[in-house]
């Protein structure tokens, strides 16, 4: 097995220690950092996505997926730095105003980074205005708005229309998701797609960058 | 069939005979809620929603404050809440669980010095309010009585520890995790035993295991770590113990049964529950309650669509009896006064037998 392919399975088993092995062997290597990241890393992510949306792994078993794959960049982060990136895309992530949880949108982060996403993380309870000012700041392909409690959906309605009337829209398109939020919400409030997990959020996330091309 | 009264109407459910008609309860209702429907009393708001069921409430603390608003009388400050089901307060539990604004938001539990520190003391005088109780069972004979908290053992270690950091001990470090259930699991089970001698007719036990579509660790590990534990807290119950939990709970239910669980409640629609096949796989081992959604048709005026979600779970639930009708999570703020007191008086007017 070559060392990207052990750096794989140490990425898709959530083994930290081995996975800045197989990073620093690759280096050793001369693999080009960028092959790493992506052959070694993204790919796992994905995977690791994939096996999460099928329920065959759980949430203990992503999260630490998520924690070897970042403790890898950390290693590789000063090699890369002021290289031609070739990221997926840009996203403005953020929980809506009166909600305060965060680890589904946390998580979607996580995943977004894995699988070599650029991600502007926001926080939670964050006002329509936050994400008009950080989209027109940051101009990401996507902005997640993330929802757990059900008295705050009026609020992620709201906000999609601020955004579309406010024209960024047209540029940027809108995903939602969170506990409450359905197919059929997120059809009525006129979002750009709906995931219904972390793990398939990167799949509808690169479904809808590719339309937003065409 | 002659007329039953509630307590003997919610006996019948349980122990799988064929009440008079479905019996209805509800887990929790938001003091947002009984402010809006009951003036701020819980017991008008009782009545007028027409439950079988009445809760005995075990009071939990955030830093010497009195919490567990829903489910308890007890109003969360105005300011320190943002809309949740679940007013609180700011700052960190008895339990270890961080609150901010009454949202949960993580957990410190991280050390064996922590796990002393939030298994708190059962205090069980202080939690249940006995002279309290008793008065409230004795007044209202014909009600059943249920023991209702929010503090089952899986839901709380994850909580006290927080989500993020729950998984990576749970990888890491499994035998902590499985030390802090056991001492979680032991203090449910003596307050459970407690709310047995006060007169509790069932245990309605909240532990929060399951997300949307999914459950927070796989089905195998479930059935391995908490089969026991919830025998454990059956078995020194001695009464029924319903198990709530948000969420996709379906692959959980085998664990459910094999634990001596009565039956289970929430069974969330929106979360991937189908009421009608959890009822043909387990309607013979589980009483089922709940299903009514409570995220979209008990968040609207139309009473009509309140009337179809009624009929819907009736028509999966009721043949054969083991069914008591209840909303999918919780009365939350949120909700729509009339639709919830249409929903239970609709419950009433079509769930004879």
């Amino acid at each position: 097995m070559s060392t990207l392919e052990q750096l794989y399975q140490s990425v898709l088993r959530g083994k930290t220690l081995e996975t800045k092995e197989y990073i620093q062997r690759a280096l050793e290597e001369n693999i080009l950092p960028q092959e790493i990241i992506s052959k070694g890393m993204n790919s796992a992510m994905e995977e690791v996505g994939l096996l999460f949306s099928r329920n065959e792994i759980f949430l203990p078993e992503m999260m630490v997926a998520a924690r070897a794959m970042k403790a890898g960049m950390e290693i590789l982060e000063p090699y890369i730095v002021g290289e031609c990136s070739d990221r997926e895309g840009k996203i403005v992530l953020g929980t809506i105003k009166d909600d305060l949880h965060d680890v589904g949108k946390n998580l979607v982060a996580m995943m977004f980074k894995g699988t070599g996403f650029e991600v502007v993380d926001l926080g939670v309870d964050v006002p329509k205005e936050k994400f008009l000012e950080s989209i027109q700041q940051e101009s990401p392909e996507l902005v997640g708005i993330s929802a757990l409690l059900t008295t705050v959906l009026p609020n992620v309605v709201e906000a999609i229309d601020f955004l579309r009337r406010s024209g960024v829209s047209e540029r940027c398109k809108i995903l939602v998701g969170g506990a409450p939020v359905t197919p059929e919400f997120a059809r009525d409030a006129k979002a750009d797609g709906y995931a219904p997990d972390a793990g398939s959020a990167i799949q509808i996330a690169k479904r809808v960058i590719e339309e937003r091309v065409e | 069939m002659s007329k039953m009264t509630s307590k003997e109407r919610v006996l019948a459910t349980l122990q799988g005979k064929i009440p008079d008609r479905v019996p209805i309860l509800t887990f929790a209702i938001d003091p947002k809620f009984i402010k809006k429907l009951g003036g701020g009393s819980l017991q008008k708001t009782l009545e007028v929603l027409g439950l079988d069921v009445y809760p005995i409430y075990c009071q939990n603390w955030c830093q010497g404050v009195p919490m567990s608003a829903a489910l308890s009388t007890e109003l969360a400050p105005e300011m320190q809440t943002s809309g949740g089901t679940f007013g609180g307060w700011d700052g960190i539990d008895e339990f270890g669980r961080i609150w901010r604004r009454g949202s949960y938001v993580g957990g410190v539990v991280r050390t064996d010095e922590d796990i002393e520190r939030y298994v708190p003391d059962v205090k069980l005088e202080e939690r249940m309010d006995p002279v309290r109780t008793r008065s409230i069972i004795n007044k209202h004979q014909n009600k059943a009585f249920c023991l209702t908290t929010h503090t089952g053992p899986f839901g709380l270690t994850m909580e006290s520890i927080g989500l993020e950091e729950f998984s990576y001990i749970y990888v890491d470090n499994r035998t902590f995790i499985e030390k802090l259930l056991w001492e979680r699991t032991k203090w449910f089970a003596e307050i459970a035993v407690y709310g047995t001698e006060l007169g509790a007719d069932f245990i309605l036990m909240g532990d929060d295991v399951a997300f949307k579509g999914r459950t927070f660790i796989s089905p195998n590990d479930f059935e391995e770590l908490m089969v026991a534990c919830y025998q454990h807290i059956v078995t020194r119950a001695g009464i029924p113990v319903i198990w709530h939990s948000d969420g996709y709970i379906t692959p959980l239910l085998n664990a459910a049964v094999k634990s001596g669980i009565a039956g289970v409640h929430s069974l969330e629609p929106t979360a991937g529950v189908d009421l009608g096949e959890v009822k043909k796989d387990y309607g013979d081992r589980l009483v089922l309650v709940g299903n009514v959604d409570c995220g979209r048709a008990l968040c609207q005026g139309d009473l009509e669509k309140v009337r179809q979600e009624v009929l819907r779970c009736m028509g999966q639930a009721k043949e054969g009896g083991r069914y008591i009708l209840s909303d999918s999570n919780s009365i939350h703020a949120g909700c729509h006064p009339e639709a919830v007191v249409e929903m239970f008086r609709y419950a009433r007017e079509i769930g004879g037998y």
